[in-house]
C-alpha cells in the first residue's frame, strides 16, 4: 500500500514546488504530508446532543471530551495521541503557527477541563488536544459542535469557510477529516434531510464510502426498556437497506453512547453501588426506577440502601435510567465482578460492533483514505488557482507576460500528474466508485435484481474490508485453492458483464473496475502448484 | 381527570336534551332533528390543539395520555406519518380519511389497522390517506377540545414542516413537544416562534422527564432560550410513562393513583388547555346552541299559546288568526329566492369570488416580481437549489394567506346572512302569540373558531382544504462546461486564426503563424466570455419563464379551490337557512291549525283542554326559563374570557377585517373592506 502513499507524496512535492509563493497553500500541503501514514482522522458529526463527545470518550476509554446537560462542544476539537497532554488554540484565518496559543491542561475527576471562558469563540477555528492514549494511536478524533445549535445562531458556523467541507482544513474552517462518523438520534426523514443538507457539505471530500451513520443514544429507544439497544439494533439493520440513506453512508450501526462511555470507564465505587442496588427487592427497585426523580428521591427515604441522593444522581449521570436498569439486571443474573460487568455493558452498548465496523471498513484502508484526502487537497488548490487567474484584469497582449501566481503551464502539468496519480491508484478508483454506487445503484441486468448486483459489486470493491476473502464474501480461513476458484468464477462473470453489449454504461464501467479488482487479488495470490 | 369544566356545560346538555324530547313529544320531528344536531355541537367546540415537534419526542404518547386512552399508535422507531385528529364521540372509533381521485373516502378501521396506517404502512390500495380520525368518549376531548397529533416536524423548509405550520392559523393552542434529553434546538425555537406568531396559546411540553434526571436544568435552559428570543411560552415537564402507570394504578383502585398522576405533569397541562382554550371556546358554542334551543322552545310554545287564546276568548282568537295568516305568508316568503337573506347570500358570494381572485393574483404578482428581482441579481444556474424552496415557500404562504382571509370573509358573510334571516324570522315570530323576543339566530359576537375549518353561525361546518402547491419544475439551465467552452472557444479562435492568418499570408508567412495563433487565442477567449454572458441571460430568461409558469399553475389550482370553497359555502348556507325557514313555516302552520281547532272544541271538553294546555304551557315556560338562565351563565364567561385568555393576537382580529397573517407591509385595503 505504501506505493499509494509514495505517489501521493510525489504529487504533494510537486505541488509544493508549484505553490512555492503561496504560504497558505504550503501550510496545507505540509499538513497533509505530515498526515500520510499517520493516524486516520475521524470526524464525529451530528446534531446537538446526539452524543458525539460521549462516543468520543467511549472510543478513547477516558473522559477527555467534556459532556453534560447543556450543549458542551462549542468548538471543533481535535484529539490526537502525544507524549504529554497539551491544548492548543488555532485562530480563524491564521496559519497554524509553530507554537499555537495554549490553554492550561487541567484535570478534574479524571476528565479534562476545557476552560473556554476567556477565549474569543468567534475567532477560534479549532482546538487541538494532545492526549497520551494508546486508543488514539490509530485514530485522531475530531469532535464538532452540533449543527442545529440554538447558541450558534447568528455566529459563523464551524463548517462554513474556505474549505466548506469535512476534508477541508481546520485553518480554513473544515475539519481535516479522512472519514466522517455521522451521529443521528433517529433515522427518519429529517435525519436524512440533515444528511443531505449538511452531510453532503461535511463529507464533500470524503464521500459516502467514507461516511458511517451511527444511531446514537440507542438506549433511549422505546423509553429505556432493558432491551432498548437490541430494538435499536433491529432498527439500524432495517435502515441499512433503506434507499433514502444509501447515498449518504457506507453503512449504519447502533451505539448507546452513554453506556459505552461508562463501560469503558467503570469505577469501583460505581460497581459497589450497583451491587447494593441489585440486592434490593426486584419490585422495590423497579418502583424506584420508574422515573429518574423517584430513583434520586429514594436516597433520602427509608429504603435508601445506603446510597444517598448525591450518589444516586451521579449514578444516573453516568449510566442513565436504562444503564442502571440493565446493569442491575445483569448483576442479578450472575455477573459478579467489575471487569465482567464492564465487558458485558460494552458489548451490549454496541461499542464493540462500532469499533469492528471502523476497523474493517476504514482503518483497514487508512492509506487509501489519506492518499485520497491529500490528492483532493491538491485538486482544490489547483482549482482555486485556476479560478483566480481570470480575476486579474489583464490587457490583451500578444506577448505572454510573466505570471504572478503559479504559471498556467505549471498548473496544467500538476493537474496532469494529479490525474495520473488518481487513476493509477486502483484503490482510490475503487473508493470513488463505491461512493458513486451508493448514489446510483446499478440498474437491473437481464437476470437478477439490480440491488443484488450492486451489493456484489460493492463487496468485490472492498466495501466489507479489503482482504481477498472479505471481497469474495468468503470466510477468512478459506483455503487458497477455493479462494482462487471462486475468484476465477467471479472474474468470468464480471468480464461477461463488462463486455455485455446490452448493459448500460454504468454497469459496464463498474464491471471494468470490478474485473480489475478481482484480477488484482488473483495476482497477489501465488499460483498453486499443479494448477492452470 | 375531572370530566367537566363547570356545571354550566352539564346544564346546557340537559336543557338541549330536554328540548329535543319536548319537540318529539309535540310531534315536531323536524325541530327535534335540528335541536339534536345542535346538542351534538355542544361536545365539539371546534377548538383545535395542535401537538407538534421533532420526530420521536413523544407526541403520540402525550396525546394518548391527555385523552386517557392510548389512541395514537406509539412505536419504538417508526414515527407517526398521518396526522391523527382526536375528537369527542359517544364511543371509541377510528376512521381513516383519504381521497381516491377526487372523492373523499372515509373508512372505519380497527386499532391494528389504524396503527399500521398511521405509522407508515397504509392499506395497499388506490386511496391516498391524508388523516386518521379517532373519537373518544371521555378525557380532555369531552370538554370539546380537538387534539391533533401531527407527524414529526423537521424545519420550515421541509414539506412536512410546511404542512404542520399550515395548521397553526386554525389552531387555538399549539403544544410544542421537546424531550428532556436536550435543550431546545434552533429549529425547535423557530417552531415556537411560528406558533406564537399565529396562535394565542403556545406551550412547550418537556417530555420524557422520567428518563432524564437533569430535566430541571434542561427546563431552565429552555426557558432561558425562549426568553432570549423574546418568546412567551410555558415549559411544562411531562412524563407520559408515569401517567400511563398512574392510569394502571387507578384501574386497580390504588389510592396513590392521583398523586402519581399529578407527578406526571399531565393534569397540569390538561388544566392549562382547559382554562385557556376549551372553556372560552366552549362558552361561545354553548351560547349559539342555547339561542337555537330558546328559539325552538318559543316556537313550540306558539301553537299551545294560539290554542289557549282560542279556547279562552273566541273573540280575540279571530284577531290572532288574522295575525297568524300574515305570519304564514311571511314565513313562506322566507323560503323564496327573493327573500332578503337569499339576496345577501348571492351578492356576497359573487363579490367574494372576484375579491379573492384579485387578492390571490395580487399576491402572486408580488411573489413573481420578487422572484424576478432575485433572479436578476444572481445566476439561476448556481442559485437554483436555494431559490426553488424559497419560491415554493413564498407561494405557499401567499396562497395560505389568501385562504385564511377568504375564510374570515366567508364567515362574516355567513354572519350577515344569518342576521338578515334572523331579522325576517323575528318579524314572523313577533306575530306569533305569546312570543317573546327570541331570535332564531342571535347575532351575538362569537369569534370565528378557525378561518379554514369553521362552524358557521347556524352551526354548519364548512371545511376548506388548502390546495396543494405543486413543486416548481427545474428549468433547463444551460451551463457552459469545459467541453462546451472548448467548442465555443474553437469557433471564435478559428475565425481569428483565419482572419489574421489570411492577412499575414500576404506578407509571406504560413497561415498558422505566431500572430494568427495569438489572434485566435484572443478572439477565442472573447467568444467564450460573450457566450457565457449570453448563456447567463438565457438561463435567467428560462428561470423567469419557469417561475411564471409555476405561478400560473398555482393560480389555476388555487382559483379552482377557492371557487369550490365559496360554492360549498353558498350551498351549505342556503340549505341550512332554507331548512330553518321550513321549520319556522311549519311552526306557524301548527299554530294556525291549533287556533282553528280550538274554536271547534265542544263546550264540555273546552275546560278540560284549557287546563291541559295551560299545564303544557307552564312546562314550556319553565324550560324557556332554564334555557335563559343557562345562557346568562355562558354569556358572562364569554364576555369575560376572550380578551384575557385568547391573547393579543386573537383579540384584535374580528373587527378590522385585515387578514391576520398579512406578510410584510402590503395592505389590501381595497379588498379588505367587507
Amino acid at each position: 500500500m505504501s506505493a499509494l502513499l509514495d505517489s501521493a507524496r510525489g504529487v504533494l512535492d510537486r505541488a509544493t514546488e508549484v505553490f512555492a509563493a503561496d504560504p497558505d497553500a504550503l501550510a496545507l500541503l505540509d499538513a497533509h504530508r505530515g498526515r500520510l501514514g499517520g493516524p486516520l482522522r475521524v470526524a464525529l458529526a451530528g446534531s446537538v446532543k446526539s452524543g458525539k463527545s460521549t462516543l468520543l470518550n467511549a472510543l478513547v476509554g477516558e473522559q477527555i471530551a467534556p459532556t453534560g446537560v447543556g450543549e458542551c462542544t462549542r468548538l471543533v476539537t481535535h484529539y490526537a495521541d502525544a507524549p504529554s497532554p497539551r491544548i492548543g488554540v488555532v485562530y480563524r484565518g491564521a496559519r497554524r503557527p509553530a507554537d499555537p496559543a495554549e490553554l492550561p491542561a487541567l484535570h478534574r475527576r479524571g476528565s479534562l477541563v476545557l476552560d473556554l471562558e476567556r477565549l474569543p469563540l468567534d475567532r477560534v477555528a479549532a482546538l487541538h488536544v494532545d492526549w497520551p492514549s494508546q486508543h488514539l494511536r490509530e485514530l485522531t478524533l475530531v469532535d464538532t459542535p452540533g449543527v442545529d445549535s440554538a447558541a450558534l445562531e447568528g455566529r459563523p458556523r464551524p463548517w462554513v469557510g474556505h474549505g466548506q467541507d469535512g476534508a477541508g482544513d481546520d485553518e480554513h474552517g473544515g475539519w481535516g477529516a479522512d472519514v466522517v462518523v455521522h451521529l443521528v438520534r433517529h433515522l427518519h426523514e429529517p435525519d436524512v434531510a440533515f444528511l443531505e443538507a449538511y452531510g453532503d457539505r461535511v463529507a464533500a471530500g470524503v464521500g459516502a464510502a467514507g461516511t458511517l451513520v451511527v444511531l446514537s443514544r440507542a438506549d433511549e429507544v422505546g423509553g429505556g426498556r432493558v432491551d432498548a439497544v437490541m430494538a435499536a439494533g433491529q432498527v439500524a439493520r432495517r435502515y441499512r437497506s433503506d434507499p433514502a440513506l444509501r447515498p449518504w453512508c457506507a453503512t449504519t450501526t447502533t451505539v448507546a453512547g452513554l453506556l459505552a462511555e461508562t463501560a469503558r470507564t467503570l469505577r469501583g465505587v460505581e460497581f459497589t453501588a450497583l451491587r447494593t442496588l441489585a440486592r434490593l427487592e426486584r419490585a422495590e427497585l423497579d418502583e424506584q426506577l420508574l422515573t429518574a426523580d423517584r430513583f434520586v428521591a429514594a436516597g433520602s427515604g427509608p429504603d435508601a440502601a445506603g446510597l444517598p441522593e448525591g450518589t444516586r444522581l451521579a449514578l444516573l449521570d453516568r449510566f442513565g435510567v436504562f444503564g442502571v436498569r440493565l446493569a442491575t439486571s445483569l448483576l442479578r443474573r450472575g455477573v459478579d465482578d467489575s471487569a465482567a460487568l464492564a465487558a458485558e455493558l460494552a458489548r451490549r452498548s454496541g461499542l464493540d460492533e462500532l469499533r469492528g465496523v471502523l476497523g474493517e471498513r476504514f482503518l483497514a484502508r487508512r492509506d487509501v483514505f489519506q492518499a485520497r484526502a491529500a490528492l483532493l487537497a491538491v485538486d482544490r488548490l489547483v482549482r482555486r488557482a485556476r479560478a483566480e487567474e481570470p480575476a486579474a484584469p489583464r490587457r490583451p497582449s500578444p506577448v505572454p507576460r510573466p505570471a504572478t501566481g503559479p504559471g498556467a503551464a505549471a498548473l496544467t502539468a500538476l493537474a496532469a500528474e494529479l490525474e495520473r496519480a488518481r487513476s493509477g491508484a486502483h484503490e482510490i478508483v475503487e473508493l470513488d466508485l463505491l461512493t458513486t454506487l451508493r448514489r446510483r445503484p446499478l440498474a437491473a441486468a437481464r437476470r437478477g435484481s439490480g440491488a443484488e448486483l450492486t451489493e456484489e459489486a460493492e463487496r468485490l470493491l472492498g466495501d466489507r474490508g479489503p482482504s481477498a476473502a472479505a471481497r469474495l464474501g468468503l470466510d477468512e480461513a478459506t483455503g487458497d485453492g477455493e479462494l482462487r476458484a471462486v475468484a476465477l468464477a467471479t472474474l468470468a462473470r464480471w468480464r461477461a458483464r463488462a463486455e455485455d453489449p446490452f448493459a448500460d454504461r454504468d454497469t459496464t464501467e463498474t464491471a471494468r473496475v470490478v474485473v480489475r479488482s478481482v484480477e488484482g487479488l488473483l495476482a497477489a495470490r501465488p499460483v498453486p502448484v499443479g494448477a492452470g | 381527570m375531572s370530566a367537566e369544566p363547570g356545571p354550566d356545560h352539564d346544564e346546557a346538555r340537559a336543557v338541549a336534551a330536554l328540548a329535543v324530547r319536548a319537540a318529539t313529544a309535540y310531534g315536531r320531528p323536524d325541530l327535534a332533528a335540528a335541536l339534536g344536531a345542535a346538542r351534538d355541537r355542544l361536545a365539539d367546540t371546534g377548538a383545535r390543539v395542535l401537538v407538534v415537534g421533532d420526530f420521536k419526542q413523544g407526541k403520540s404518547a402525550l396525546v394518548g395520555e391527555l385523552v386517557g386512552t392510548p389512541v395514537c399508535p406509539v412505536h419504538d422507531d417508526v414515527a407517526t406519518r398521518l396526522p391523527t385528529v382526536v375528537r369527542h364521540g359517544p364511543e371509541t372509533t377510528a376512521t381513516l380519511v383519504g381521497t381516491t381521485g377526487d372523492d373523499e373516502v372515509r373508512r372505519p378501521v380497527g386499532a391494528a389497522d389504524l396503527s399500521r396506517a398511521v405509522t407508515g404502512d397504509p392499506p395497499d390500495d388506490a386511496t391516498t390517506w391524508t388523516a386518521a380520525e379517532v373519537t373518544v368518549p371521555d378525557g380532555l376531548v369531552a370538554d370539546g377540545l380537538v387534539l391533533v397529533d401531527t407527524p414529526g416536524e423537521s424545519g420550515p423548509r421541509s414539506a412536512r414542516g410546511l404542512a404542520v405550520r399550515a395548521g397553526f392559523p386554525e389552531a387555538h393552542a399549539v403544544v410544542v413537544v421537546s424531550d428532556a434529553s436536550r435543550e431546545l434546538t434552533a429549529p425547535e425555537i423557530a417552531l415556537v416562534r411560528a406558533a406564537t406568531e399565529q396562535c394565542g396559546t403556545v406551550v412547550v411540553a418537556l417530555t420524557k422527564v422520567d428518563l432524564h434526571p437533569r430535566w430541571r436544568e434542561v427546563r431552565d435552559l429552555d426557558r432561558r432560550h425562549l426568553a432570549a428570543h423574546g418568546l412567551e411560552a410555558d415549559v411544562l415537564p411531562i412524563s407520559a410513562t408515569l401517567a400511563a402507570h398512574a392510569r394502571r394504578l387507578a384501574e386497580r383502585g390504588e389510592p396513590t393513583a392521583p398523586a402519581v398522576a399529578d407527578e406526571s405533569g399531565l393534569p397540569a397541562l390538561a388544566a392549562l388547555l382547559r382554562d385557556r382554550v376549551a372553556d372560552p371556546a366552549g362558552a361561545g358554542v354553548a351560547l349559539g346552541v342555547l339561542d337555537q334551543v330558546a328559539g325552538a322552545v318559543a316556537e313550540l310554545g306558539a301553537a299551545l299559546e294560539a290554542e289557549r287564546v282560542g279556547l279562552e276568548d273566541p273573540e280575540r282568537a279571530r284577531e290572532v288568526a288574522a295575525d297568524l295568516t300574515a305570519a304564514r305568508d311571511r314565513a313562506a316568503e322566507l323560503k323564496e329566492r327573493s327573500a332578503r337573506w337569499q339576496q345577501t347570500l348571492a351578492d356576497g358570494v359573487s363579490d367574494l369570488v372576484s375579491d379573492i381572485d384579485w387578492d390571490l393574483r395580487d399576491r402572486m404578482r408580488h411573489v413573481v416580481r420578487a422572484a424576478e428581482e432575485a433572479l436578476d441579481a444572481a445566476d439561476p444556474g448556481a442559485s437554483w437549489d436555494t431559490f426553488a424552496p424559497w419560491l415554493t415557500e413564498e407561494v405557499a404562504e401567499a396562497v395560505a394567506t389568501t385562504f385564511v382571509w377568504a375564510g374570515e370573509r366567508t364567515w362574516r358573510l355567513a354572519e350577515r346572512v344569518a342576521e338578515h334571516f334572523a331579522l325576517s324570522g323575528d318579524d314572523v315570530r313577533g306575530r306569533l302569540p305569546g312570543a317573546s323576543t327570541g331570535a332564531l339566530v342571535a347575532a351575538h359576537e362569537v369569534e370565528p373558531e378557525s378561518p379554514v375549518e369553521q362552524t358557521m353561525p347556524g352551526g354548519v361546518l364548512v371545511r376548506a382544504e388548502l390546495p396543494r402547491v405543486p413543486d416548481i419544475e427545474v428549468p433547463e439551465l444551460e451551463r457552459i462546461g469545459w467541453a462546451n467552452g472548448l467548442v465555443v472557444g474553437m469557433r471564435g479562435s478559428y475565425g481569428g486564426v483565419l482572419m489574421v492568418g489570411m492577412v499575414t499570408t500576404l506578407s509571406g508567412l504560413a497561415l498558422i503563424n505566431p500572430f494568427s495563433v495569438g489572434a485566435g487565442v484572443l478572439l477565442g477567449s472573447k467568444t467564450i466570455r460573450d457566450e457565457r454572458k449570453r448563456a447567463l441571460q438565457r438561463r435567467r430568461a428560462e428561470a423567469k419563464q419557469a417561475v411564471r409558469k409555476h405561478a400560473e399553475e398555482v393560480l389555476h389550482l388555487a382559483g379552482k379551490r377557492s371557487r369550490d370553497l365559496l360554492r360549498d359555502v353558498q350551498r351549505t348556507l342556503r340549505d341550512h337557512f332554507t331548512g330553518q325557514a321550513e321549520i319556522l313555516a311549519r311552526s306557524v302552520a301548527e299554530a294556525v291549525t291549533a287556533a282553528a281547532a280550538a274554536q271547534e272544541v265542544a263546550t264540555g271538553a273546552r275546560d278540560r283542554r284549557l287546563r291541559d294546555v295551560r299545564a303544557e304551557l307552564g312546562r314550556v315556560e319553565l324550560l324557556a326559563e332554564r334555557v335563559a338562565a343557562c345562557r346568562a351563565g355562558f354569556a358572562a364567561v364569554a364576555r369575560s374570557s376572550p380578551a384575557s385568555s385568547e391573547g393579543p393576537v386573537r383579540s384584535g382580529r374580528s373587527s378590522d377585517g385585515a387578514p391576520r397573517s398579512e406578510p410584510g407591509a402590503r395592505i389590501h385595503a381595497g379588498t379588505a373592506a367587507p
